[in-house]
């Protein structure tokens, strides 16, 4: 492949997608340009006076006539010239000044960027209107050069902060520091390094500068002080405010102008969207039509599985009666398969991206009262969404397309889950069963205290608690952790790590739920802090008998805590059983390869080796 | 044969709390030594200096006290003694997804160094560089690799372009910080044991930073414990795992989650 592909490619991922609000936006703009460039050859001269005053649109004159008898059409197309030239003298002038103040000053750091942010904080302030208004009162002649630096030194402040805070987060990343190590100089990790990286972002602050100049353009014109003798949609529709259009009916007058420079402004502004995409993919919404068709796949699906399984009054039922005692229970069949508080049967989600996929798979589990299920995987395997799905959390594009899943609750009766709405289901969820998220210690709120955020639990599930009650029953839930009560008042950053997962702990205890699903809940946390919370989570599982489900991709610490595990790669389970069995004798290839990707600690060195031939390619499993 | 040497470094950070100001020793009195050919395995809490450590080492940042010796000499500031510094000492960093431009191809990311510190080399000597470390990092055809783009590429694919940059300059030092620990568990023991390969091959010093016990163990020849700043224990691997004797490695290595205490526990038991 040649050097110029490759670069086309490079650049492939930094230009949008054709959506139909792109389409629109560069149709309009195209149009306007072509007009204000092609237009005034062909058009009479907008100057020219005729004795045709202020007429109504007409075959001679398209758009109607001034009042002083000019063409408002001939006039419209010199307009649309002035403000575009105007716009992107202005867009140009502003977008360097705030790349050098913006991207110099924070890649230098340090006093320049003090001082560079301290600059742009002072134009920040500075008004652009009286500015002018001074400006103008001094000088006679003004000519379009002069308006368009004005507005640019008013312009350029606010757009040079975003671009720094983008350039501080590119040039702490891992590549730029990389390329200090490798000894590239700073003027070159500048410009090859962190600038392609800010160009969506230096797209969009260009349009956006390149519409508040028009406006602003507009604005002082509309005022009398813009460039002397120009022609611009603003001075049209000064004219057109002193000819007393409005008053005299004469709408082809100011509407043309107004029109123009409203089209434009959103025109640009629909162009930003796609290219805001691009700096933040999250935006990418699903369509009206997609999410109802998704909709109805959903529905479809749960008809099918309901069939196939019989709907969740039908569910096996435990002879209706509570929780089985121990000795009730036949030996022969373990817990999970007597007693289950959740049956998940069939279960398979996709994810409708450009390609389908199929995240989770036909998966089926039972998980017993009070039982710890380890769910382990490595990324992508769909481990997290199988979770996700068992709590109806997920959203669009994921599409839940078969699968039942029956909630037995202690009280005796069988909740099917897929069928909640609304209330039911938000009362549902944490009710029975709550789940401590992926980097759990980043999700508390951080401008709130522990009580209130714990509270809130309390205030949504719970709205007859009174304040106090409230209050005793936060601080219990925060001993029941091992965090003193006294740490109610505190906010969340004066906790350590360890603490605040312990709060989230806390939280998912808190409506007493009979399954909790924990989704790498130690991940982000040091070796001795995880191993106190384990130690917590295990003690806490003991004395209140809520079941487990433990997702995360460290095998050995699942073999540890739970009392099965399930394995699963590409959205299936390829293994499940108790946890020493799977340990002891794997029965996947797969769990083989996983288990001997840790080197045991006191053991012996398994498949690690340092000396000798090098381990063949099989190593790494093929995606 | 190239020896770095870090002796009784001190680096400290001034941290400003309003108009109070307080001082985080992030290294305090740290000595070790890196040699060709050996791996020196760093272990330790996150907040413990390691990475402060590793950039030291890399002139990223100064110590404040305490000199940082490679053969014997202390680091120049002239242009050409960093430029050799630079091309002796490299490093592998954590996480493969920030480390990598997504905006450069593969070729880009490892023709630069070379570049660097080859300048006279051709357009095509450099080009067949890259395909050779591409195949010799086991991304075959490196023809093909050289031309994509890191958002192409997996994890584990990733790291290997990131080991190929840092190789390219032909390093006598390498440092390695968490190399694996951004890697999904089954291709994490691949991508060790083809450093240690390349180890062999090139006799690199490695300095080898991790949080995890088990693979410091069989990837090091010593170990030093690092513990807010100072390296409470520092000997051979097999010792230091199977015989702590400092409190503080006995509650890391108590810690690391094993299975086989649990099966003794149920067999005892049972």
């Amino acid at each position: 492949m040649g050097a110029k592909a490759k670069r086309k490619r490079a650049a492939d991922s930094m230009i949008p997608k054709m959506t139909p609000k792109l389409a629109v936006g560069l149709t309009i703009v195209t149009v306007i340009v072509l007009f204000a460039v092609i237009g005034p050859f062909l058009l009479p001269d907008p100057r020219g006076i005729s004795d045709h005053l202020l007429e109504a649109p007409s075959a001679q004159h398209w758009l109607g006539t001034t009042r002083t008898g000019e063409d408002v059409l001939a006039q419209l197309a010199t307009a649309c010239r002035g403000s575009l030239i105007v716009g992107v003298i202005v867009g140009l002038l502003a977008v360097v000044l705030s790349s050098f103040f913006g991207i110099v000053g924070a890649y230098i750091g340090g006093l320049a960027d003090d001082l560079f942010s301290l600059f742009s904080n002072v134009m920040l302030v500075i008004p652009g209107l009286p500015l002018v208004i001074i400006i103008s009162s001094y000088l006679p002649y003004k000519s379009v050069w002069l308006v368009a630096v004005v507005l640019a030194i008013t312009s350029w402040a606010g757009s040079a902060r975003v671009l720094r805070s983008y350039t501080l987060s590119v040039r702490s990343r891992d590549y730029v520091l990389a390329s200090r190590v490798a000894g590239e100089k700073p003027w070159r990790i500048l410009a090859v390094e962190i600038l392609p990286n800010l160009l969506p972002i230096l797209a969009s602050q260009i349009m956006q500068a390149i519409i508040s100049a028009i406006l602003g353009e507009a604005g002082l014109a509309f005022l009398g002080l813009g460039a002397t003798d120009s022609l611009t949609w603003g001075t049209m529709l000064y004219y057109a405010q002193n000819g007393l259009a409005l008053k005299q009916g004469a709408w082809w007058w100011f509407i043309p102008p107004g029109l123009c420079l409203a089209l434009f402004g959103a025109a640009l502004a629909l162009i930003n969207f796609s290219v805001d995409e691009i700096i933040n993919p999250k935006l990418k919404a699903a369509t009206k039509s997609e999410l109802k068709r998704w909709k109805l796949e959903e529905k479809a699906g749960k008809a099918k599985s309901d069939k196939q399984f019989g709907t969740a009054a039908s569910a096996p039922k435990l002879g209706g009666t509570e929780i089985m005692t121990e000795h009730a229970m036949n030996a022969a069949v373990p817990q999970y398969e007597q007693n289950p508080v959740l049956e998940v049967d069939d279960f398979c989600v996709e994810y409708r991206a450009e390609e389908t996929v199929k995240a989770v798979n036909h998966v089926s589990l039972k998980l017993g009262r009070g039982e710890v299920l380890g769910l382990a995987g490595e990324s992508g395997c769909g481990k997290s969404t199988l979770a996700y799905g068992i709590n109806r959390l997920l959203k669009p594009p994921a599409v839940i397309t078969s699968g039942r899943v029956v909630f037995n609750s202690r009280e005796g009766y069988p909740i099917d889950v897929r069928a909640l709405e609304g209330k039911d289901l938000r009362a549902f969820r944490w009710e029975k069963i709550s789940m401590v998220f992926q980097g759990a210690m980043n999700s508390l709120n951080p401008v709130k205290k522990i009580k209130d955020q714990l509270g809130d639990v309390f205030v949504t599930h719970r709205p007859e608690m009174d304040r106090k009650a409230r209050l005793d029953k936060c601080g219990e839930l925060l001993e029941r952790v091992g965090v003193p009560r006294d740490r109610l008042n505190a906010y969340p950053h004066e906790l350590s790590g360890g603490m605040r997962q312990r709060v989230m702990i806390a939280m998912a205890m808190a409506l007493d739920p009979q399954v909790m699903i924990m989704d790498e809940p130690t991940t982000a946390l040091d070796v001795v802090v995880q191993r106190e919370i384990l130690r917590e989570i295990t003690r806490l599982k003991n004395d209140f008998g809520f079941a487990v489900i433990f997702i995360t991709h460290d095998l050995p610490l699942l073999l540890e805590i739970s009392d099965r595990i399930a394995v699963m790669r590409h959205g299936q389970i390829l293994e499940m059983n108790d946890a020493m069995s799977l340990y002891t004798n794997p029965q996947n290839e797969y769990t083989a390869k996983l288990l001997s990707s840790f080197p045991s600690l006191t053991g012996d060195r398994g498949d690690f080796i340092r000396q000798g031939n090098v381990v063949s390619e099989s190593t790494e499993v093929s995606r | 044969m190239t020896t770095m040497q870090m002796k009784d470094v001190v680096k400290e950070y001034t941290l400003r709390n309003g108009l109070k100001t307080s001082t985080l020793f992030a290294v305090n009195h740290v000595s070790f030594s890196l040699e060709s050919g050996k791996t020196v395995g760093l272990v330790g809490q996150s907040g413990s200096g390691k990475s402060t450590i590793a950039k030291m080492l890399l002139g990223l940042e100064k110590p404040t006290k305490g000199a940082i010796l490679i053969d014997g000499k202390p680091i120049g500031h002239s242009r050409e003694e960093r430029q050799w510094f630079n091309k002796n000492v490299q490093m592998v960093f954590q996480d493969p997804y920030a480390s990598l431009n997504p905006y450069h191809t593969v070729e880009h990311h490892i023709a630069r160094p070379l570049k660097i510190h080859h300048p006279d080399l051709s357009k095509e000597e450099i080009h067949k560089r890259v395909v050779d470390l591409l195949d010799r990092v086991r991304l075959s055809p490196g023809e093909e690799f050289a031309s994509r783009l890191p958002g192409e590429l997996s994890g584990g694919q990733r790291q290997r372009v990131a080991i190929a940059r840092a190789l390219a300059p032909e390093p006598s030092i390498l440092i390695a910080d968490e190399p694996v620990s951004a890697l999904d568990v089954s291709i994490r023991l691949g991508v060790l044991n083809l450093i240690a390969q390349l180890q062999r091959d090139e006799n690199l010093g490695i300095l080898y930073i991790t949080h995890d016990m088990a693979t410091a163990r069989y990837f090091s020849d010593e170990i030093m414990v690092m513990r807010k700043g100072e390296i409470v224990e520092h000997g051979p691997a097999d010792d230091i795992i199977l015989h702590p004797q400092h409190e503080y490695t006995k509650t890391l290595i108590g810690a690391a989650p094993d299975p086989e205490r649990r099966l003794k526990e149920l067999k005892r038991i049972g």
